[in-house]
């Protein structure tokens, strides 16, 4: 393994890449925190910007769902349908909803207030996640409209007061710091999980995430989707 | 009559040139096994995986980012055959695969009890780089030594054989299969090993909390 990764994931034991466009990345939040509990790990929680059109095409729906513009190939909607299906059929095991996106979004902004979050603590951002995850997911929070994020924010308990000029300053080029930073190092896609100095990308990897920061006692675990949730195995 | 996709319980479909499938082809015989379940494994053909490329001034971020993903493909291939014991080899070759998944469905038909045993050997042997899978000398040796007839295998893939391999083609097509490993339990279709605590779960009649 590279130690570009190790250099990357820093002083925080457990780092995880994630973006509030991304499906994976929302199904991956509660087994990430179970996984963390129970090792004992505090999670330091990173915006990554996905830039999709660049790797999966561009598109956008009408408002009654059809395809409206498009650059993608039949072999990129085939893989983002599936995706899409994967990830509600996982949502429906917890009571999420997870409805289709009627566009690729910017979500510079949310990350931005992600991170405008976390300077008033890991409970604060912990807190904002949980306020805009689930809306968003429902079509019901506009993370393009900075006031709907200072509205998530404040329902998050996170007071205000600067948020805009850091939207225009400091926020703007830390978020900017962080996603070339993280995809200098190979960074690609959220779920993405350092620890140690090992790179995985998907919440399939959690096991071995929990194993390496168990100490890597008995065997090295499979990929497996699971739940680390206290009384489940 | 059942189509090859339905005559199981779990339909599973793999391509013996993605390292990903030989990855799973331990667990999936685990699960199967352990549910005690009939299971149909069958050959699907998707494009070779991608090699990553070498770094070029002029690459965009799409072109990184995919280099990054192959990257992280290779890296997870690696890990986790090491964690299996398996022996995967030149990761990126594509030969033509079309004979020796003709003697799989020979196998799967004529003598299905010793499928477990051909699917181990092909793959063991393909990764090794110990097998040329448009052979047709060792591909009959692996019907042999899996304990098929090899000279009926001869006979069926110059006659029925490739019928039957179109069939199986159709229908994976009209169902829309198109991953490897991919699963296909009660009317629902996975891609990736990671899925089978869910498909478990499923088989087990969906009780408690899920697998998330």
């Amino acid at each position: 393994m590279s130690n570009d990764f190790e250099r990357l994931r820093g002083d925080a034991p457990l780092a995880v890449y994630i973006d509030l466009k991304s499906p994976y990345a929302y199904l991956a939040i509660e087994p990430t925190r179970d996984m963390a509990r129970r090792a004992g790990v505090p999670i330091d929680w990173r915006p990554f910007t996905l830039d999709i059109p660049s790797y999966l095409g561009s598109a956008k729906l009408d408002r009654s769902g059809k395809v409206a513009t498009q650059e993608r190939s039949a072999q990129q909607w085939s893989g983002v349908k599936y995706a899409y299906m994967d990830a509600r059929r996982y949502a429906n095991l917890t009571g999420k909803t997870v409805r289709g996106t009627v566009k690729i979004w910017d979500s510079s902004q949310a990350g931005i207030a992600m991170l405008w979050a976390k300077r008033q603590g890991p409970e604060a951002l912990d807190r904002f996640l949980d306020i805009a995850y689930p809306p968003f997911w429902r079509r019901e929070l506009d993370i393009d409209d900075r006031g709907a994020l200072a509205a998530a924010l404040e329902d998050a308990g996170v007071a205000t007061d600067g948020f805009a000029a850091y939207c225009d300053g400091a926020g703007q080029t830390e978020h900017d710091a962080i996603n070339d930073a993280a995809f200098d190092a190979g960074v690609f896609g959220v779920p993405t999980y350092l620890a140690m100095d090992e790179l995985w990308f998907g919440r399939e990897h959690l096991p071995r995430i929990a194993w390496l920061l168990g100490g890597r006692h008995g065997d090295a675990p499979p990929v497996a989707n699971l739940s680390f949730a206290a009384g489940d195995a | 009559m059942p189509g090859w996709i339905d005559s199981s319980d779990l339909a599973v479909f793999l391509d013996l040139r993605w390292p990903q499938s030989y990855l799973a082809l331990g667990p999936t015989f685990e699960l199967i096994d352990s549910l005690g379940i009939s299971a149909a494994l069958l050959p699907v053909t998707v494009p070779p995986l991608s090699a990553p490329t070498t770094p070029a001034d002029d690459d965009d971020r799409g072109v990184r980012h995919r280099r990054f993903r192959a990257q992280a493909i290779a890296r997870e291939i690696a890990v986790y055959a090491e964690a299996q014991g398996l022996v995967i080899r030149e990761p990126y070759r594509g030969p033509d695969p079309a004979l020796l998944n003709l003697a799989w469905l020979f196998v799967q038909t004529s003598h299905p009890d010793k499928l477990r045993a051909f699917l181990f050997d092909a793959f063991r042997a393909y990764w090794a780089c110990e097998l040329d899978p448009s052979d047709t000398d060792q591909v009959a040796s692996l019907v042999s030594a899996a304990g098929g007839n090899a000279a009926a295998f001869r006979d069926w893939s110059a006659n029925g054989g490739r019928s039957a391999a179109a069939e199986l083609s159709s229908e994976l097509a009209q169902r829309g299969i198109g991953g490897t490993p991919s699963y296909l339990v009660a009317e629902e279709y996975f891609q990736g090993r990671q899925h089978l605590p869910m498909i478990r779960w499923i088989v087990e009649g969906r009780q408690g909390r899920g697998p998330i």
